[in-house]
């Protein structure tokens, strides 16, 4: 998996942009990567789903992972441009309603403003 | 008035249809945590499209074959994933693998009957500690939250045997059942 990122609109905001499958063999390494980030001064952090065509149970436990520490923090995880597979499986797994979806990234800043 | 609240849970019953494998197409695999993908596309090859949902029935095979190998056969590669299958009206599986048994069955549901409990609540601070089902054996690349979709996804039934080692799985599809 590919993963970038880029500033939001608030120096405490962050823009994820991950790019293949999150999956049991991404998961750990997707996870270890995104927590210093939330750790070091942006724990309000929007990741674009866009790039991601499969999401399994072992993506899911690392986003769930990923809230817990945002919310440590006071801050929060929004998904975008959230579509197929990962859209059904977040949907089943009952955790769009902790994740805040936006259509967009720039929507998903928005809503911090 | 609110509705009642049912929550779905896993079920034991070693005499249930689900097990009956006659006319299934079988596979066995040696239990290597690397190939799960690749094995869940390989019982898929021939699978009609329109049971594909995308990507979404391989993701759901892949859990099932991922907890045989992984809490079942410990990835231990002498042990074997075995994968009964039928594709024809809907999608079918049986998967047994050569472990213990899910021992934490019973638990699990009761923790699927709280986690639900509590988004029926709208809590959601209990919720989000109640996302993942965590037990001794999970690690970090254990999601907790496989049989949570499994339940909602396999919409005929997911059943297990006695010994916890064998799961059966239905989905239907609305137009295969006016098929």
């Amino acid at each position: 998996m590919e993963l970038s990122s880029r500033p939001g609109n608030k120096s405490n905001e962050v823009v994820v942009v991950p790019v293949g499958d999150l999956d049991l063999y991404a998961s750990v390494a997707f996870c270890n990567s995104l927590t210093p980030m939330l750790e070091q001064g942006t724990p309000h952090m929007v990741i674009d789903m866009a790039g991601v065509r499969y999401l399994d149970s072992s993506g899911v436990g690392a986003l769930i992972r990923l809230l817990h520490q945002a919310r440590k923090l006071g801050g929060e995880i929004r998904v975008a441009n959230l579509s197929g597979t990962p859209k059904r499986v977040l949907e089943m797994c009952n955790i769009i309603s902790l994740l805040k979806e936006a259509p967009d990234v720039e929507t998903a800043l928005d809503a911090w403003k | 008035m609110k509705p009642l609240l049912i929550v779905r849970k896993l079920i034991v019953d070693e005499r249930n249809e689900l097990f009956d494998a006659q006319g299934m197409q079988f596979v066995s695999f040696p239990s290597d945590f690397n190939k799960v993908r690749e094995y869940a596309k390989q019982v898929l090859t021939d699978c009609p499209k329109k049971f594909l949902e995308g990507n979404l029935l391989e993701q759901q095979l892949s859990e099932l074959i991922k907890n045989g190998i992984k809490h079942g056969n410990g990835c231990d590669p002498s042990k074997q994933i075995r994968i009964w299958f039928d594709l024809r009206k809907r999608v079918r599986f049986i998967v047994e693998d050569e472990g213990p048994g899910f021992q934490s069955l019973a638990s699990w549901n009761t923790f699927f009957k709280k986690r639900q409990t509590a988004l029926w609540n709208e809590d959601f601070d209990a919720f989000l500690d109640l996302a993942s089902y965590k037990s001794s054996q999970s690690d970090e690349t254990d999601g907790g939250n496989s049989l949570i979709a499994a339940l909602e996804y396999w919409n005929g039934g997911m059943i297990y045997n006695e010994k916890k080692n064998k799961v059966g799985v239905v989905r239907w599809h609305s137009s295969a059942k006016e098929a």
